[in-house]
């Protein structure tokens, strides 16, 4: 009773009229509108409980069929907007893994977000009989949802301004839903109809085979007593005249039925029996209201080491997300903020550690090791001055020579003097390469 | 068998506008869809509609409400609405379209009924039920009518050559509500209208008729086999069943066959209700003309009927010529003096001999010192009051310029007048009904001014002049005799003496309007006998028959009521088959 109550409280309220009273509401300064739809002029006396001094309402009272037309070119679209926290660094941190760097900085600029909420109004008639569903839908991205529900949140209203209208909405989606929704109900109907329907079609057969066989026996015992006629003794010229009228009326008998007309009448009168069990649905979008709400892009700085790296993220404050943060490496999102050695933002996929152990991903990593394969950041890659080749730090010996690097493949140790430098500028004897050095000092041995 | 149930969807995707629309609150909203959710009202239980419209409606008779409520819970607008004649079938009928419209079940009607009810039924609809009805002229009108109104003997023309009915396109549309008015004229199972009416497509299909069957109850048979295919089996089975042999009108198995016709039928006797019906008394009230009128008036029959001519010399005495003519002559000294001085006027269109007649007729008024209709109606008036000052008078007169005439010379008598022409609006209409019921003492009107009010209050109604359709005079009488009146209606109507309006009046007034007859039962027989509606001449029939007497008599009053005593009696005949009608009827269906 206290919902009726609020219902009609509310209502005459939103219409600027005086409500006086709790358990018998007085209505004053009436609009003249709603007076003629009413009927009756105000002020009003409601009461909600019987033997009370007012006009009782209850549930099933005109009044509420006078509020309800009243209302339906009224409320058709509602903007709204819902009442969200803004993302605080606390609460990054929930979101995002920071890996031992802090927010030295956060920039934050706002859009709107848009759902629809769609609330149908789907009248089902069959018979004499009526039911009214109501079903709210919501939509996003013209997608539904099932998982957000309005009431769960606080509201302000939206103005125009903050709404952009975004094209219209598949409906289909919508419709579909609707006929999901109702499948169940319309089959008990379907049901309830079908007895009647088979009973009402069951009578207009019988009618029409009746009528049917009736012209038929008719037909029949004419033709006996015609056939009878033949075999009696009575004069021919009697006999030529009864046979003449009986043939008329076999005639007449089988114009009476003509089957083809019989058929079509009938199958007139079945279509009108089954159009008369049909079921009407029709669904009406008694309001539309467009919820918005706010996406942030952010714009973090974080920092390490005096190391500042800005990412680039969205925040659904409505989902409480974070979105947007991608690995520049694939391009992925990540929930976690891992920056390589040369300052990219990456995901664990596309980032590695060198044996330096700095963070290196593919982005910045030159190469491998020509000679053990091994991954090389760009601070520990050297480049072999005689093949040209990338080599880790391991693999990198200097050329005692020219003090060059060079690699493990292009240097060798001269056997003489134990010094390493390239194989290029050592010179062979025996199999064996020496230093230009040691070389010089065995070949003068040989001269002398 | 089992058959596949048809199901209809429509989907109203109409979004709003963003840019152009008004945006409402949340609070606004949510109210709007908790009131939705509980108007949810599934079964008929009750006319949700009816606080709408019961400001419209005189009186509020419970058992019309009920009747609607029956129609719609428990027959689903599939029957035979049969009450007696008086206790408002229309309403009744109304209050079930309003309902239909109102829950969404309907949204295309066809009513059908004959030819002088189409009017009423438009009007009643409108004023009583906001409901307007598209009166079906050509068959274009199909196209456009959603709620739609038609005399069926328009309609239900068939076309020989084409083998098809002229207004077929009444037979493509699938109808929510058929409603066949007066549908007693459907008994014979072979007629056109009969098969006209059946081959429209219905979802629902409400019969109107007071009297179900005459002589025969195979009328009823093809009635009901009309509103439900076999609900009486088929015809044979219903006369070996239903049917005492030799007696058409007696039915065996009297239980069973009322018991089916429950099944399908709201029947409720006056009896049954409180409604009260007073009598009409006619009173004709002589005019006594005095020697000079006399003269004028022979010498205006004289025009009319002889020395009536076209500039070109023709005569003119077609029907419809001197319709338009004799009827503002005979009405009153000024609309006569007016109408000759517009053949004097009009010197291009009438012959020179007719406007030397209409001149000297003239002159003859100038000098005339006495008029004894509208002396005498001062005296009526002055009687009536006699008896009873508190008393009202409603005054009918065809013409305006007549009754600005009675005003101005009613004015010395200081009576408190209100004068009523044209159309008006609800409002102004309810304006108009309290001055004269509170106010004033007598009112006076054409009887197009006021069409569909009720003045039950007033008991005296004059007929200063009398139209010649007794259906106007039946309506003219009708907005006094309606359900509320207290006291038996006096009806005066002014004749002069020794003239043929002496034999109309009897004829319209003591033959027809005032002869025991409920309101409804006189349109009922004239649609029985065919006379009914348009005649040749666009005017009604009744009208017509009354008119070519007149120019047949050729001034012979002896001749002319012979002509009327014709029409008297199949008339007679008319009443007494209704009669008739009525107790078969009412032997059958309202046998306890």
């Amino acid at each position: 009773m206290s919902d009726l109550k609020n219902i009609v409280k509310e209502f005459f309220v939103k219409l600027n009229c005086t409500v006086i009273g709790d358990d018998i509401l007085l209505i004053e300064n009436v609009p003249k509108d709603f007076e003629k739809i009413y009927g009756k002029n105000g002020p009003y006396r409601f009461a909600f409980e019987e033997n009370a001094d007012g006009e009782l309402l209850t549930s099933s009272s005109h009044l509420f069929n006078v509020i309800s037309e009243y209302l339906r070119n009224k409320a058709k679209v509602t903007l709204l907007k819902l009442e969200l926290e803004e993302i605080s660094p606390d609460e990054l941190q929930k979101h995002i893994h920071f890996n031992g760097y802090n927010i030295y900085k956060i920039n934050k600029k706002s859009n709107n977000d848009y759902i629809y909420k769609l609330t149908f109004e789907t009248t089902i008639h069959y018979l004499n009989e009526t039911e009214k569903v109501i079903n709210h839908l919501y939509i996003h991205d013209n997608t539904l949802i099932e998982n957000f529900n309005l009431e769960d949140y606080q509201t302000i209203p939206a103005t125009r301004r903050e709404i952009k209208n975004e094209g219209e909405l598949d409906m289909k989606l919508p419709q579909e839903k609707i006929k999901q929704l109702l499948h169940d109900r319309l089959l008990e109907i379907k049901e309830k109809l079908k007895v009647s329907l088979d009973r009402e079609i069951l009578r207009i057969n019988e009618h029409y085979n009746n009528l049917s066989h009736e012209a038929n026996k008719e037909i029949e015992s004419t033709r006996v007593k015609l056939a009878e006629l033949k075999n009696s003794h009575e004069d021919l010229q009697t006999k030529k005249v009864k046979e003449q009228k009986l043939q008329e009326a076999i005639i007449r008998l089988e114009e009476k039925i003509h089957p083809q007309e019989l058929e079509k009448e009938k199958k007139f009168h079945l279509i009108e029996e089954k159009n008369k069990h049909s079921i009407n649905i029709s669904s009406k979008l008694l309001n539309q209201t467009v919820i918005c709400f706010p996406i942030f892009s952010l714009q973090m700085v974080f920092m390490n080491n005096k190391k500042f790296k800005t990412v680039d993220a969205e925040f659904n404050a409505l989902t409480k997300q974070i979105h947007k943060i991608v690995c520049e490496c694939c391009s992925l999102e990540i929930k976690e903020i891992i920056i390589c050695s040369s300052n990219h933002l990456l995901c664990r996929q596309c980032g590695d550690r060198c044996s330096c152990n700095a963070i290196q991903c593919i982005k910045c990593r030159k190469s491998n090791c020509y000679l053990c394969s091994k991954q090389i950041c760009d601070s520990c890659t050297s480049l072999c001055s005689m093949c040209r080749k990338n080599i880790c730090q391991s693999d990198a010996k200097t050329d005692f020579i020219t003090k060059k690097i060079i690699c493990r493949q292009c240097s060798t140790t001269c056997p003489s003097c134990k010094r390493l430098g390239s194989k290029q500028l050592f010179k062979k004897i025996e199999n064996k390469f020496y230093c230009p050095s040691c070389y010089g000092k065995i070949k003068i041995q040989e001269v002398f | 068998m089992t058959e596949e149930i048809i199901i209809n969807e429509s989907f109203d995707i109409e979004m709003s506008n963003l840019e152009v629309d008004d945006f409402n609150s949340r609070e606004l909203m949510e109210l709007k869809i908790k009131v939705s959710e509980l108007v949810t009202d599934n079964v008929i239980n009750k006319l949700i509609s009816y606080p709408k419209i019961k400001n419209n409606l005189t009186y509020d008779l419970p058992y019309q409400r009920d009747g609607a409520l029956r129609i719609l819970r428990d027959f689903n607008c599939n029957a035979l609405l049969a009450d007696e004649v008086g206790l408002g079938k229309t309403i009744t009928t109304g209050m079930v379209i309003k309902e239909l419209i109102e829950r969404g079940f309907a949204k295309k009607i066809l009513i059908l009924t004959p030819p002088s009810l189409v009017d009423q039924w438009v009007a009643e609809l409108d004023d009583k039920f906001d409901i307007s009805f598209n009166i079906i002229e050509n068959e274009d009108d199909w196209d456009v009518s959603d709620f739609a109104i038609a005399s069926i003997d328009r309609v239900k023309g068939y076309d020989l050559e084409s083998r098809q009915f002229r207004h077929k396109k009444v037979h493509d549309i699938s109808w929510d509500l058929l409603i066949v008015d007066e549908a007693h004229k459907l008994k014979d199972r072979l007629s056109m209208r009969t098969k006209f009416v059946d081959k429209i497509q219905k979802k629902r299909f409400l019969i109107l008729t007071a009297t179900p069957f005459q002589n025969d109850l195979v009328e009823l048979y093809n009635l009901l086999n009309l509103l439900k295919k076999g609900h009486l089996g088929t015809l044979q089975a219903f006369r070996k069943n239903f049917l005492e042999r030799g007696n058409k009108r007696k039915p065996l198995n009297h239980e069973v066959l009322k018991r089916k016709l429950r099944e399908v039928m709201v029947r409720r006797k006056r009896s049954e209700t409180t409604v009260e019906y007073m009598q009409r008394v006619p009173k004709t009230i002589s005019v006594d003309l005095t020697d000079e009128e006399k003269i004028i008036y022979e010498e205006i029959q004289n025009m009319i009927k002889s020395n009536y001519f076209l500039s070109s010399g023709m005569q003119i005495n077609g029907k419809l010529a001197i319709y338009a003519i004799l009827p503002k002559i005979t009405s009153s000294s000024k609309s006569a003096m007016e109408s000759l001085q517009r053949i004097i006027d009009n010197q291009d269109k009438y012959h020179k001999r007719t406007i030397t007649h209409a001149q000297k007729i003239l002159d003859a008024y100038a000098v005339l010192k006495t008029d004894s209709k509208i002396e005498t109606l001062i005296k009526l008036i002055r009687d009536i009051f006699r008896q009873d000052r508190n008393q009202k008078i409603l005054i009918y007169t065809k013409h305006p310029t007549t009754l600005f005439y009675i005003i101005e010379k009613l004015k010395p008598t200081g009576l408190s007048i209100v004068p009523f022409t044209g159309a008006s609006t609800r409002e102004e209409k309810t304006a108009i009904i309290d001055e004269f019921k509170n106010r004033a003492d007598i009112m006076i009107s054409t009887e197009t001014g006021c069409e569909g009010l009720n003045f039950q209050f007033c008991n005296n109604l004059i007929n200063y002049d009398l139209p010649w359709n007794p259906m106007s005079v039946e309506q003219r009488i009708g907005r006094i005799d309606r359900i509320g009146q207290k006291r038996n209606m006096n009806i005066y109507s002014l004749a002069t003496k020794g003239t043929m309006e002496e034999y109309v009046v009897d004829l319209i007034i003591n033959k027809m309007c005032c002869v025991g007859l409920i309101i409804g039962e006189l349109p009922i027989i004239l649609f029985n006998l065919g006379l009914d509606g348009n005649g040749n001449n666009g005017v009604n029939k009744i009208e017509e028959m009354i008119m070519n007497h007149f120019i047949d008599s050729k001034n012979n009053l002896e001749i002319f009521s012979k002509g009327i005593k014709e029409i008297e009696t199949i008339i007679q005949q008319g009443i007494q088959s209704y009669s008739e009608y009525k107790i078969n009827t009412s032997e059958l269906i309202d046998h306890e």
